[in-house]
């Protein structure tokens, strides 16, 4: 069963990107929310295997929900990678102290981004996938 | 930019379509350029859909913040006749800022005509005038007999230290596409 990424940033543009990333280039299941509360009730009803997660969004921000996220049953250990233009060091420490395992910066670069996420979860590459079921060359066919 | 001649809505909705597939085919088939290719695929959809949507301005400066790193935008329109500045939209200026773009009527309105993206980067010799207004970019939107516009890029994040080749690439996609989304509202 492939390994399921919940998203979420109240950004259209940050959703697109982080979604075609994993789409195109990855067998992720990819699961979107667009605030800090719909990120609790998803991550409770979807159990994601890593969240990706803004700070700066409207209802809840990112330290709340991760902070309530932690709280939910077998939801303890998922890694939480904070995905945010605030960088500085007392955000950072802010969101280690909120629960999260790693933090990336905005603006988000796709190999980066991939990186991060393989570290946590391995490699679930479309093209990795198709040469070991001997389906093709290993090169993605578009 | 576009000029004078203001490209139909349609033909400008076909093109970005068109666009949009080239993008995400190329993000797809592309491991070295996944990067620039998915951002330019992002910015594409997001302004096509914002046209739908006739929230252009907001898409605009959501683009800037998420792709380009920059949190302090606006999208100004100058008109020819009274040099009055309108703001078309606007996040994160400080009221010098605003202030500091309604005073330089002048040199907005040659670096919108000069019909080429401006940017100043940090350490090096700035020959557009933007750099003590602490303007990053410019991007030129339009100009015609009644105004002109540009997209304008103020202070980057603190983690960026200057525009990379993929954020060129952005920018340049805006300036041939940003203009018309807005006019289409």
């Amino acid at each position: 069963m492939n390994s399921k990424i919940l998203l979420v940033d109240d950004s259209s543009t940050a959703l697109l990107m982080g979604e075609t990333i994993f789409k195109e280039h990855t067998s992720f299941e990819v699961v979107t929310a667009c605030d800090g509360e719909e990120a609790v009730q998803k991550a409770q009803a979807e159990k994601p295997d890593l969240i990706l997660l803004d700070v700066v969004m409207p209802r809840m921000d990112g330290f709340a929900a991760c902070r309530e996220i932690r709280k939910l049953d077998g939801l303890q250990h998922v890694p939480i990678v904070m995905v945010t233009s605030r960088g500085e060091p007392a955000n950072v420490e802010k969101g280690y102290r909120s629960g999260c395992n790693a933090y990336l910066t905005k603006p988000i670069n796709a190999k980066e981004l991939l990186e991060m996420v393989r570290m946590f979860l391995g490699h679930e590459d479309k093209a990795m996938q198709a040469s070991q079921s001997g389906q093709g060359s290993g090169k993605k066919q578009s | 930019m576009s000029s004078a001649a203001q490209p139909a809505p349609s033909l400008v909705r076909a093109a970005m379509e068109a666009k949009s597939v080239e993008f995400r085919r190329n993000a797809s088939t592309s491991v070295s350029d996944m990067s620039v290719w998915t951002k330019l695929y992002a910015a594409n959809q997001v302004l096509l859909s914002a046209v739908s949507d006739a929230r252009v301005s907001s898409a605009l400066i959501e683009i800037c913040s998420n792709l380009l790193g920059c949190e302090e935008v606006a999208i100004v329109e100058i008109d020819r006749a009274t040099q009055a500045v309108h703001f078309l939209g606007e996040e994160g200026l400080s009221s010098e800022k605003r202030k500091a773009l309604s005073q330089n009527v002048s040199l907005l309105l040659s670096r919108i005509g000069a019909a080429n993206i401006a940017i100043t980067a940090e350490g090096k010799k700035d020959s557009s005038g933007l750099a003590p207004l602490d303007i990053s970019a410019l991007v030129p939107l339009w100009v015609d007999v009644r105004s002109s516009a540009a997209l304008v890029l103020f202070q980057l994040l603190p983690q960026r230290t200057g525009f990379d080749a993929e954020d060129l690439e952005v920018l340049q996609l805006l300036s041939v596409y940003a203009g018309p989304c807005l006019r289409s509202r």
